[in-house]
């Protein structure tokens, strides 16, 4: 008796199988919509006062004059920059390029941030300044 | 029948477990929040599930602060500038003999004067420097008492502060992990939900997109303190944001960067560490190598140190985990 009953559970039947295969699948199409919707690394963010004001695709190269802020962003080879800025300490000029989730171009005076957002492979929690 | 009805618990844990998955992955990734406040840029990223007010918080006391901005020092009132004020005192008593004034609160109408993160920084003159220099007064000083010229400013310690008072906010509210940066001062709160410890990146000094090495650690605060960003050219001669309260003019250092560390178990770590890098970059690789050999004297060092000096010599106390960038030209000094 017990036996029949350990033997009935342990046999897989082809119905089951469908089962298994459909969950796999319908994770597999979860996890292949997340990784579309945000790949990594793949939007530069644009932020006035804390506020994002515009996603940039590093996919695709280009300059993006923001003239109500001040500020001219530069998307190149899936780095960003800031290119341009009417601020007086050009500090935001000066970082450069940015690549990496950690890194954030500021300009202080126009209040303008630059972010790149979703996973990239940096494990870097915070950028010291 | 029974073969539906098992078909269905499979189906529906198979949905669950999925669900369930999906809704941990989204769960691990930290939330970030961005302002501008303390005349910096401050990112707070938390991977607690609820809000627990810190960027409310931050908000309050920048509002507070910034009345330094334009008040003269004897019209100041505010229980965390009273407060701040009160631990740089202490701080002074406790490290003055080490760093001489090389920080003074009441040093606002010399920062004023050469307006470096302001719009137009420019160079005084002989007589505009004198007279600043004389609103420079004792830091112990009552304010209300403070001659009617002096000037209130935290720039070395509010953010370090703002850590603190953060700190002790997510104590009661018992957040998890949080990461709060206010540029120069951040500070690493609770133990991320992997497990692992948290990475700060020390930004290279001759190119700050770029990075000198990063530090592990568990919860801390971490100050940094250097001229490479804050700056201006007139005439070809830079001129750094670090002011001497003394000689009125951008501080001389051999330094170029100095970082310190500090557990979220030290009292007013936030400040101490805020002003010590502050400190120690102003007095150069002398007061540096005499800092670390009294802190460590201590027995275990309170303060970890990460600095760099203009020769491209990188300084680690022990005890520090840091992992040095080799692209970044720099070398490490045998550890002190």
């Amino acid at each position: 008796m017990k036996a029949q009953v350990s033997s009935s559970r342990r046999t897989f039947k082809p119905s089951d199988i469908v089962i298994a295969v459909i969950a796999a699948a319908l994770l597999a199409a979860v996890l292949i919509f997340r990784s579309i919707a945000e790949p990594n690394g793949s939007l530069a963010a644009v932020f006035f006062n804390g506020e994002q004001i515009a996603s940039l695709s590093l996919g695709t190269d280009g300059v993006y004059p923001f003239d109500e802020y001040g500020v001219t962003v530069e998307v190149t080879n899936r780095s960003v920059r800031v290119i341009n800025s009417d601020c007086p300490d050009k500090i935001c000029e000066k970082t450069g390029f940015i690549s990496s989730s950690a890194q954030t171009i500021v300009c202080l005076p126009n209040r303008i941030s630059v972010r790149i957002i979703g996973n990239t492979d940096s494990n870097i929690d915070v950028v010291l300044n | 029948m029974s073969i539906f009805k098992f078909k269905t618990k499979y189906a529906v844990s198979a949905v669950l477990s999925c669900v369930m998955l999906c809704s941990c992955m989204t769960a691990r990734k930290p939330q970030t929040e961005e302002m501008f406040a303390f005349d910096t840029y401050v990112s707070i990223t938390s991977y607690d599930p609820s809000d627990n007010g810190a960027k409310e918080l931050l908000a309050a006391l920048d509002e507070e602060f910034s009345q330094t901005y334009t008040k003269n020092a004897n019209a100041i009132n505010g229980e965390n500038i009273l407060k701040c004020a009160d631990i740089c005192r202490e701080w002074n008593s406790e490290f003055g003999d080490l760093f001489g004034e090389s920080i003074n609160f009441t040093c606002g109408a010399l920062t004023k004067l050469w307006g470096i993160s302001g719009e137009a920084p420019h160079v005084p003159n002989e007589s505009e420097l004198s007279a600043a220099l004389e609103t420079i007064t004792d830091e112990n000083t009552p304010f209300l008492l403070m001659p009617s010229g002096t000037m209130l400013d935290f720039g070395a310690s509010a953010k370090g502060f703002a850590c603190d008072k953060a700190k002790a906010l997510l104590d009661t509210s018992g957040a998890k992990c949080e990461i709060i940066s206010l540029g120069s001062s951040t500070l690493l709160y609770g133990a991320k939900p992997d497990g692992s410890s948290f990475k700060a990146a020390v930004k290279d000094p001759l190119s700050p997109s770029s990075y000198l090495g990063t530090i592990e650690t568990d919860a801390a605060f971490i100050s940094t303190s250097g001229g490479y960003e804050r700056y201006f050219e007139e005439n070809g001669i830079k001129y750094e944001h670090i002011l001497s309260p003394q000689t009125g003019m951008p501080v001389e250092t051999d330094l170029c960067s100095v970082t310190v560390i500090a557990s979220t178990d030290i009292p007013n770590g936030g400040i101490y560490t805020d002003l010590l890098a502050t400190a120690i970059y102003s007095g150069g690789t002398s007061v540096l190598t005499e800092f670390m050999e009294q802190d460590n004297g201590f027995g275990d060092a309170i303060y970890g140190i990460v600095a760099a000096d203009k020769n491209n010599n990188v300084y680690v106390s022990s005890g520090v985990d840091f992992t040095l960038y080799e692209s970044s030209g720099f070398k490490l000094k045998e550890n002190l």
